[in-house]
């Protein structure tokens, strides 16, 4: 189904967000460098598992000619949620343990990135 | 506080008018509002006029061949609750005694966009980011839709139910662009679209239509006195940490505010019209609205109770699913319907002597927020 998980990636990287310096919450993406709200946060990055909470497969339209992809949530252990692509041999469940890969490049605006369950 | 009343109602139907030139559906909506309310173009002291995708200065542009000798025209965007927005702040505006007639319209041409899902806000990095990853507004709800089965272990096909219920509405309804009642199993063997929701549970992309309202201080002469008795509008809070998706918070919260403006409560509700845009959105606004607790939409619309003929029918209209979904003019045709409702004018959908009627509707389409706007109102005669 959709595209085959793939095996772990050498040096997996992170994805990289903010935490609000009083409140501790943290924020994906990264809250841009020129917002007037940039000394409020401080950089940090995410962890590399997260846990399923929802997810869709999309159909996109015949006239496409596009395949079906999926879509999830993913809740991480730093108590944020992410949205993003999911890919998938076995359809996960919710609460499913998640993988996330990086690719190179990610400045926390032009990030992207999957998550990966593995059955 | 000062009385406001609609003493005017009027739409267009709501369907593919390629053909047709925005100003004249807009037109046929206001003319037909003023007729019904026995007015002409003159006596409106401004316009209100809402849309999503029609570009600056439309009102001016719709309005411009009509007679109305340079009267305010405001314009309003606030996503899928444009219109709604617009009665808003018209309301706002007579309870100050700025005006005491004003006109309200809303009007949308989606058949331009070319169909398929409507674009998300792009001036913000995180819905840029997350658009490019591929929400879209069915993915959002299809993510509801799946945390609600998956929460609640109802099957699959309670979200049909909705939308074999609203289609069966919609087609009493001559304004609708879906008049086909479907069945369960042509609803969930539908094309899928994004798991859970299938292309029958989402309502049509490519729609245009018009509708009118005319607001007043003056009680009208004749008729029932139709009143606006609440209007709120809430805005989407930032979500933080794991929010629950299944809880619609911005509406919840619109909800209790028109209450208490309106001095009623959920029990007073004799019809609903609300934002279905997709089939898990209405269950989610009947535990918002206060008509059942976590999980138990099913089975209201299992005992008929949110069906024509029910304690508190929702979307006689046949909702955004059946009727269409013009961005701009669905808060307003909303209040059409409950007009015509209250009027003893909606024919086979006609619902037994209503008094008190609520239309809510929501705005989306930026990420990091439940929606960007809420609105809720309360109409009784």
């Amino acid at each position: 189904m959709l595209t085959a998980a793939r095996a772990s990636v050498a040096t997996p990287r992170t994805l990289p967000a903010s935490r609000h310096r009083e409140t501790g919450r943290v924020f994906f993406p990264r809250i841009p460098e020129g917002s007037p709200l940039a000394d409020k946060y401080e950089a940090v990055t995410l962890s590399h598992t997260a846990k399923l909470y929802s997810f869709t497969v999309v159909h996109p339209g015949p006239k496409t000619g596009k395949s079906p992809f999926a879509l999830a949530y993913a809740d991480f252990p730093e108590g944020v949620r992410v949205f993003g692509r999911l890919e998938f041999d076995v359809r996960p469940a919710i609460g499913a343990a998640l993988s996330v890969e990086v690719d190179e490049g990610v400045d926390g605006v032009t990030s992207s990135y999957r998550f990966i369950a593995r059955g | 506080m000062t009385d406001i009343y609609i003493t005017g109602a009027a739409m267009t139907a709501f369907g593919r008018h390629e053909a047709v030139p925005m100003a004249s559906l807009a037109q046929k909506a206001i003319l037909g509002a003023l007729a019904d309310a026995e007015l002409s173009l003159q006596v409106p002291q401004a316009f209100y006029c809402a849309n999503v995708y029609g570009g600056m200065i439309l009102g001016q542009t719709l309005l411009r061949d009509l007679p109305i000798n340079g009267a305010p025209v405001y314009n309003i965007e606030n996503a899928c609750a444009s219109g709604a927005t617009g009665v808003h702040l018209a309301s706002h505006a007579l309870r100050c005694g700025a005006y005491d007639t004003v006109a309200v319209f809303g009007i949308e041409k989606l058949t331009q966009l070319g169909g398929g899902s409507i674009p998300l806000q792009r001036n913000d990095y995180k819905t840029e980011l997350y658009a490019a990853a591929g929400m879209t507004l069915p993915t959002v709800y299809a993510l509801r839709g799946q945390r609600y089965l998956a929460e609640t272990g109802h099957p699959a096909s309670v979200l049909g139910e909705v939308a074999v219920k609203n289609r069966r509405h919609g087609a009493l309804n001559p304004y609708a662009q879906t008049r086909k009642e479907v069945s369960l199993q042509e609803v969930m063997e539908s094309r899928p679209v994004a798991e859970p929701l299938t292309l029958l549970q989402c309502c049509p992309s490519a729609v245009d239509g018009a509708a009118a309202v005319v607001l007043s201080t003056k009680r009208p002469a004749r008729g029932p006195a139709i009143r606006l008795r609440a209007s709120v509008i809430q805005s989407g809070k930032r979500e933080e940490g794991l929010d629950d998706i299944l809880d619609a918070e911005i509406t919840a919260r619109a909800a209790r505010l028109a209450y208490a403006q309106a001095s009623v409560g959920p029990e007073d509700i004799d019809m609903i019209e609300l934002h279905d845009a997709f089939t898990i959105a209405e269950l989610l606004y009947y535990e918002a609205l206060g008509l059942c607790g976590r999980g138990e939409g099913p089975r209201l619309l299992a005992e008929g109770r949110t069906t024509l003929g029910g304690r508190v029918p929702v979307n006689p209209s046949g909702g955004l699913l059946a009727k269409g979904h013009p961005l701009g003019a669905t808060g307003v045709a909303q209040m059409v319907e409950l007009v015509w409702q209250f009027q003893g004018r909606a024919e086979q959908r006609q619902i037994e002597n209503p008094r008190v009627g609520l239309a809510q509707c929501t705005g989306g389409g930026i990420a990091g927020v439940d929606h960007a706007a809420s609105a809720v109102h309360i109409l009784s005669v």
